[in-house]
C-alpha cells in the first residue's frame, strides 16, 4: 500500500487531461460565443431581396411590352410605344426605390440612345414573322448591406410566324413562341378569343373576319379557317394576344423587309447573316470583331432582296456589343451599311458610338438621305436583287482586343428598314 | 510469502495507473459534454430557428409570386379576395405559425407611388407580434399582369 501511495507517476495523466479539459473549454466557449456573434450580424437577406426584385423585374418587363404592344397596335408608331414602356419601367423603379428606401437602394437603368442603353423595343410586324420584343438591363446597390454592381438581364420576345396561308379555303397556319429563360417555349392556349384576323381584299382593307375554326397541332402550332364571304383576299394580317402576359403581336402576308436581323445560318463560325424575319434562326451567337488602328473590318451579308424597297429617311441599327476586356475607354465603333447591285457598292451611311465595358446595346442611326443609290432609282431605293452590307471597324489608339457582336433571340441584333 | 507480496503491489501499481486513466476519461467525457452544450445552446438555437423563420417568409413570397395568388385573390375578387388569400397562406405555412402580410399598392404617380390604404391579412391574435420574441420579417416586390405594382410584407412568429 505504501507503494501505491508513493507512485506519482499516474498523477501526470490526470493533470494532462485536466490541462487538455481548461483548454478545450475555453476554446468552444470563443468559438460558441464567436459563432453567435457572426449569426446575429450576418443575417442580411440580399441574395434573397435580389432574386425578388430581379424575378420581379421579368414580370415588369413583360407587362411594359404588353402596355407597349398595344400602344403600338393604336398608334402604329414605335416611338409611342417605347415611351409607353419606358414610363411603365420608370414606374417600378420608382416605386422600388420608395419601398426599400431604409436600405439605400438604388437602381441605375439608362434609357438614353445616345450611347449604351438598357432598353431595347422591337415591334416588327410587318412581315410573315412578326415579333415583339423588349430587352433591359439595369445595375442594383443595396448601401445598407454594402451590396453593390449587380446587374441583372432581362429579354421578353414573342414570336408569331405565318407558315401557310391558302386564299382558296381561307386557312391559316402559324405558330407562336415565346421566350423563356433559355430559348423559347410555345404558347398552347390560346383560343379565337385572343386572334384577329383582317383581310384585304380588291374591294376592302383591313376587314376584320369571323374566325370558324381553330385546331391546336402541336408545339406552338396552330391552323385556323375564317370566312371572308366570296370576296377574293390578296393579303392578310393575323394578330394575337397572348392570353397570360396580354401581349400583342401580329404578322401579315406579303410583308417582307422590314427589318434584317443578324442571324445564324449555319453551324460553323463566319455563318452569319442578315436575313428578313421570317428566315431568322432562334439560335444565340456572337461575331468576334477585332479591334485594330482601322485596318480590321468585319462585313455581313444579306440574302438578296426579293423587290425594290424604298428605306427611311433615318434608318436604326439597334445592335449589342459586348467588349472582351473591361479596358474599354477609348473603344470605338463605326457601323456602316450599304449594298452591292449589279456589282457595284453603294454606301447609306455610318454612324461611330464608343463602347463601354458590359454587354449592352447600341443604336446606331443612319441618314439615308445621304447616301449614294444606283441611276435609274429614286433617292432610298435599294433595287430587286442587292445585297446589303453591314461593315464593322473596332479601332483604337492602342490597337488590341476584341468586341463581340451579339444576335439571336436573346440579343435581337437588327436594321430597321421601314 | 515474500514473493506473493511482491506481486499484490506490482498488480496495485498496474490498477492505480487504471484508476487515473478512467478519471482522465471522466473528465475529458465531462468537458466534451459540457462543450457540447454551449455549442448547441439555447441562444443558439434560436438565432438560428429566427433566421430559418425569415427564410421561410422569403420562400413563402416566391411562392405567392410565382403561383399568381395576388391575381387570382385580391385582384380577381376586391370583396372576398382577403380570405382566400389567409387560406392560401394558412396552406403554406407550417401549423404553429402566425403571419401578417401587407400588401401595399405602390402603383401611384412618380411623386407619390403609394396609393390607398395598405391590406392586411393576418392569422394572429392581437399583440402577438408585439410581445414575442422571436420576428421575422420578409419583403418584395410584385407586379401583377394587370400592371399593379405591390409591396408585400410578410412578418412571422411562433405561436
Amino acid at each position: 500500500m505504501r507503494g501505491f501511495r508513493r507512485n506519482k507517476h499516474g498523477q501526470f495523466v490526470v493533470i494532462a487531461a485536466l490541462i487538455i479539459a481548461v483548454f478545450t473549454l475555453f476554446l468552444v466557449l470563443s468559438i460558441s460565443k464567436i459563432g453567435l456573434n457572426t449569426q446575429d450580424l450576418s443575417y442580411e437577406p440580399v441574395q434573397e431581396l435580389v432574386l425578388g426584385l430581379t424575378s420581379d423585374f421579368d414580370r415588369c418587363l413583360t407587362h411594359a411590352l404588353s402596355v407597349a404592344t398595344h400602344e403600338y397596335n393604336e398608334t402604329g408608331s414605335i416611338e409611342e410605344a417605347a415611351a409607353a414602356g419606358n414610363n411603365f419601367i420608370a414606374k417600378w423603379v420608382n416605386s422600388t426605390i420608395s419601398s426599400y428606401s431604409n436600405l439605400g437602394l438604388e437602381i441605375i437603368l439608362n434609357a438614353s440612345e445616345a450611347g449604351a442603353t438598357n432598353i431595347v423595343w422591337g415591334i416588327d410586324w410587318d412581315s410573315r414573322a412578326g415579333v415583339s420584343y423588349a430587352y433591359t438591363s439595369f445595375s442594383l446597390n443595396i448601401n445598407a448591406y454594402g451590396f453593390k454592381g449587380w446587374t441583372s438581364y432581362s429579354t421578353k420576345i414573342v414570336w408569331l410566324n405565318i407558315f401557310k396561308w391558302n386564299a382558296s379555303t381561307n386557312t391559316i397556319e402559324f405558330q407562336i413562341m415565346q421566350s423563356e429563360e433559355e430559348g423559347f417555349e410555345p404558347i398552347p392556349n390560346l383560343t379565337p378569343e385572343d386572334i384577329q384576323v383582317k383581310v384585304y381584299t380588291l374591294q376592302t382593307q383591313n376587314m376584320i373576319v369571323d374566325i370558324g375554326n381553330l385546331t391546336y397541332l402541336g408545339y406552338g402550332r396552330y391552323r385556323l379557317t375564317f370566312g371572308a364571304g366570296s370576296k377574293e383576299v390578296v393579303s392578310i394580317t393575323l394578330t394575337v394576344v397572348t392570353p397570360e402576359d396580354n401581349i400583342m403581336v401580329s404578322a401579315r402576308t406579303g410583308g417582307e423587309w422590314s427589318s434584317i436581323y443578324l442571324s445564324s445560318i449555319g453551324q460553323g463560325l463566319g455563318q452569319e447573316q442578315l436575313v428578313p424575319a421570317s428566315q431568322f434562326q432562334g439560335r444565340n451567337g456572337f461575331i468576334t470583331t477585332p479591334v485594330s488602328h482601322g485596318q480590321e473590318i468585319v462585313e455581313i451579308y444579306s440574302i438578296p432582296t426579293d423587290r425594290n424597297i424604298t428605306l427611311p429617311a433615318e434608318i436604326k441599327m439597334k445592335l449589342f456589343f459586348e467588349p472582351s476586356t473591361n479596358n474599354t475607354e477609348n473603344i470605338n465603333v463605326t457601323v456602316a451599311l450599304g449594298f452591292q447591285f449589279e456589282n457595284e457598292t453603294y454606301w447609306i451611311g455610318n454612324d461611330t458610338k464608343q463602347i463601354t465595358a458590359g454587354l449592352h446595346p447600341y443604336i446606331f442611326t443612319i441618314d439615308a438621305r445621304e447616301g449614294d443609290y444606283p441611276e435609274g432609282y429614286r433617292e432610298r431605293v435599294v433595287p430587286k436583287g442587292s445585297v446589303f452590307i453591314l461593315k464593322i471597324v473596332a479601332f483604337s489608339e492602342q490597337g488590341f482586343g476584341s468586341i463581340k457582336l451579339r444576335y439571336g433571340p436573346k440579343y435581337l441584333s437588327r436594321i430597321i428598314l421601314s | 510469502m515474500v514473493t506473493s507480496l511482491k506481486k499484490i503491489i506490482k498488480a496495485c501499481r498496474g490498477q492505480a495507473r487504471i484508476l487515473e486513466a478512467v478519471i482522465a476519461s471522466v473528465i475529458i467525457f465531462l468537458v466534451f459534454s459540457v462543450a457540447f452544450y454551449f455549442i448547441y445552446s439555447s441562444e443558439n438555437l434560436f438565432v438560428k430557428e429566427t433566421i430559418d423563420l425569415n427564410k421561410l417568409g422569403y420562400n413563402i413570397l416566391h411562392r405567392l409570386a410565382e403561383s399568381h395568388v395576388i391575381e387570382k385573390t385580391i385582384e380577381a375578387d376586391p370583396e372576398n379576395g382577403n380570405a382566400s388569400l389567409k387560406i392560401t397562406l394558412q396552406e403554406l405555412l407550417p401549423t404553429g405559425i402566425y403571419f401578417n402580410l401587407t400588401i401595399y399598392n405602390c402603383t401611384g404617380n412618380m411623386a407619390e407611388p403609394y396609393s390607398g390604404a395598405p391590406l392586411s391579412v393576418s392569422n394572429a391574435p392581437a399583440e402577438v407580434f408585439a410581445e414575442s420574441w422571436e420576428v421575422a420579417s420578409a419583403s418584395t416586390m410584385y407586379t401583377s399582369n394587370r400592371g399593379n405594382i405591390y409591396h408585400l410584407v410578410l412578418k412571422l412568429t411562433r405561436g
